[in-house]
């Protein structure tokens, strides 16, 4: 607008001079306001109580694609979705009552039919007499906004996803079904196996549409040489954004006339391809495209495609360290387990010959090859537990240790093993305090394979006193089995640590008792299998009393 | 005198029971655990008892106890299965064995256990 002349005369205080001021300082406001709301990006716009539209600004024209000789004069209806038509009387009705309307997010109507989601803002407008006569709308363009809203979601969802599982073929495909129809209207997952690029997920909202992409797909293999798409960036591990797909790219991709129809038909509008990276090394790409919702990907979509396929990355790459992982403690597992039971072969050869011989040289009274033999049968014990050690060790931490469970009777099983030991270690004195107990439930074979272990123990760790108490008694609806020895005891600060696993005690002065250290941690280890403990109670040079604490009779799981 | 057969494939631990055998008066009878020798040996030279290794990986020492516990011929003659791997004995005895000894062993326990067996 032309400025308007100041004054007809130079003197400010004339009464005519002074009402063409105030007119002017009014118009310049207007003007002023004027230029506020052309200028604005957001719409401004006007109606009439019946929905009549009065003004419609530049940025309305930009927003809704109607320019203001289309708008004005018609209903606001032009730029409302059918299926929000019952908004628009909510609005006049809260109008009406002289209520305000701020930022309601909701879905208006483009003139080419595009949906778009917008922030409202509505106010009535009065008159001089303060009666409604109509309204003040103020809309702003958040498809953007809502759009990097719903980028972040899916890749918060799609990231709990990919961690939920390590089955990535399952996940990435859920993924992409997550992608469709937020995000794209089309998502492909591709993972290079063997040189080859195989898709491992193809989705779409309608399942029909997925087939007749796959069957076009099959007719016409992609070009592994191709400059773009997918083949190009598996090779180069880079990005691809095409905000607008150019048709020479497709015409570019067509094998033929047929193929190139089939293509045209889909649509394709706008597509990013992000690479998945592992040590730095492309191992396969996701790829997004638009075609009915008309979406324009732009850099910061890009951005969020990339984050994804990082995070897919990262999962793939933790399957598979996993599964690597896996076989190499099985390969161990099985190594170790003939290993020892090849060692074991031997071994039973070599006890043979030398308990014969121990029977020939006790038969003889030959005093000088007995001792020897007898230390040599006792060498040979020790190994065999070394090498039933090792076996232990490897199924115990698999979980391979299996565990039989039924009623036996423990008096039994304790003279059995007392008996045993008792042959063996002549020299020992094992003295038997027991209650008679009779059945209980658990492992008889554990149970013994713990009592063996802590007889052991004790005679290992006595070297001076041979004397060893085992007590048997119950209580309540536990049985306490004890063996006490009179040896070099265990002082309190190892008392925790002795019970995991290859813990020895350090004796630097003391003589050295080899063993790989795992008896007492299977020993507790069994123990609380079956519901119970092993406790210790000792001091150095007092010698130890261990208690394996057993319940009764054990509810079946 | 009572007669051992000792099924096993390791030729050292054959010779081995062997010696310890035959020094505690039994006629020892030594075979491998081929399925077809272990027949023709059963047949020339019937044994009182009979020592079986199982391998825990193959099948052969149980499959073999199971054929000789279903044969006419051979259901009677005790079995003593014996194995480098504790998880043996329950499927030993699954597979029909009238006892379980694992290696390395005490020949003590060895021949207490064979007395046992024995049939009088």
């Amino acid at each position: 607008m032309k400025k308007l002349p100041t004054q007809s005369n130079q003197d400010p205080s004339s009464p005519i001079n002074s009402e063409v001021n105030d007119f002017r300082i009014f118009m310049e406001k207007i003007i002023s306001w004027a230029s506020i709301i052309e200028s604005s990006e957001d719409a401004i716009i006007t109606k009439t109580l019946d929905g009549i539209i009065t003004s419609w600004n530049k940025g309305a024209e930009k927003i809704f694609g109607f320019s203001a000789s289309e708008a004005i004069g018609k209903s606001i209806t032009i730029i409302i979705p059918k299926d929000l038509q019952k908004e628009e009387v909510a609005i006049i009705k809260k109008l009406k009552r002289g209520i305000q309307i701020e930022h309601s997010e909701s879905v208006r109507l483009r003139k080419d039919g595009n949906k778009i989601n917008v922030s409202l803002s509505i106010s009535p407008i009065k008159d001089s007499g303060g009666a409604i006569i109509g309204a003040a709308k103020i809309v702003r363009d958040i498809t953007h906004y809502k759009q990097m809203e719903q980028n972040l979601k899916f890749l918060s969802e799609a990231s709990k996803i990919l961690s939920s599982s390590l089955d990535y073929q399952t996940t990435l495909n859920s993924v992409a079904q997550l992608a469709v129809p937020d995000i794209a209207d089309w998502c492909a997952v591709h993972l290079v196996e063997d040189g080859q690029a195989k898709q491992v997920a193809l989705t779409h909202k309608d399942p029909q549409k997925i087939k007749w992409a796959m069957q076009i797909n099959k007719q016409y293999p992609q070009d592994m040489d191709a400059k773009t798409g997918v083949p190009n960036v598996l090779k180069t591990a880079k990005s691809e954004l095409y905000p607008q797909i150019p048709d020479e790219m497709i015409v570019a991709a067509a094998k033929d006339k047929n193929h190139l129809k089939l293509i045209r038909n889909i649509g394709l509008k706008s597509a990013m391809i992000v690479p998945i990276i592992i040590n730095n090394k492309c191992i396969g790409a996701i790829t997004f495209v638009t075609t009915e919702t008309m979406r324009k990907y732009n850099p910061s979509d890009l951005k969020i495609a990339e984050e994804l396929a990082t995070r897919a990355g990262l999962a793939i790459n933790n399957a598979r360290i996993y599964k690597e992982t896996q076989r190499a403690i099985a390969m161990r597992d099985d190594f170790i387990s003939i290993a020892s039971h090849e060692l074991k072969t031997p071994v039973t050869s070599l006890k043979v010959y030398t308990q014969v011989l121990k029977q020939h040289s006790q038969k003889n009274s030959q005093s000088l090859v007995a001792p020897y033999l007898d230390r040599m049968d006792a060498q040979v014990d020790k190994l065999t537990k070394l090498i039933s050690d090792l076996l232990n060790i490897s199924r115990f931490q698999t979980g391979k240790l299996e565990f039989e469970e039924s009623f036996f009777d423990i008096n039994q099983l304790i003279n059995e093993v007392v008996d045993n030991i008792q042959a063996s270690s002549p020299d020992s004195k094992l003295i038997l305090q027991v209650k008679k107990v009779g059945k209980i439930y658990g492992d008889k074979d554990r149970v013994g394979q713990v009592l063996v272990n802590l007889l052991s123990n004790a005679i290992k760790y006595s070297p001076k006193v041979n004397k060893i108490i085992i007590r048997l008694l119950q209580e309540s609806n536990k049985i306490n089995i004890s063996v006490q020895d009179f040896g070099i005891g265990i002082d309190k600060k190892h008392h925790e640590q002795i019970f995991e696993r290859f813990y020895q005690v350090d004796n630097p002065q003391e003589k050295t008792y080899p063993g790989l250290g795992i008896g007492l941690y299977i020993s507790k280890e069994i123990a609380l299998r079956h519901g119970g403990n092993l406790r210790v109670k000792s001091s150095r040079g007092k010698g130890s009393t261990f208690t394996l604490i057993l319940p009764k009779k054990r509810g079946k799981k | 005198m009572k007669r051992v057969l000792v099924v096993d494939d390791d030729l050292d631990i054959l010779e081995a029971l062997r010696f310890m055998l035959e020094d505690a008066g039994f006629v020892v009878e030594t075979t491998p655990k081929n399925g077809s020798i272990v027949d023709k040996k059963i047949k020339d030279h019937p044994p009182d008892i009979i020592l079986l290794d199982v391998l825990l990986s193959g099948h052969d020492g149980r499959h073999i106890c199971k054929k000789l516990k279903s044969g006419k011929n051979t259901k009677d003659i005790p079995i003593i299965m014996i194995s480098a791997h504790p998880d043996a004995k329950k499927t030993s005895f699954d597979a029909g064995a009238d006892d379980f000894l694992g290696k390395p062993f005490d020949i003590g326990v060895l021949l207490e256990k064979i007395k046992k067996n024995l049939r009088p």
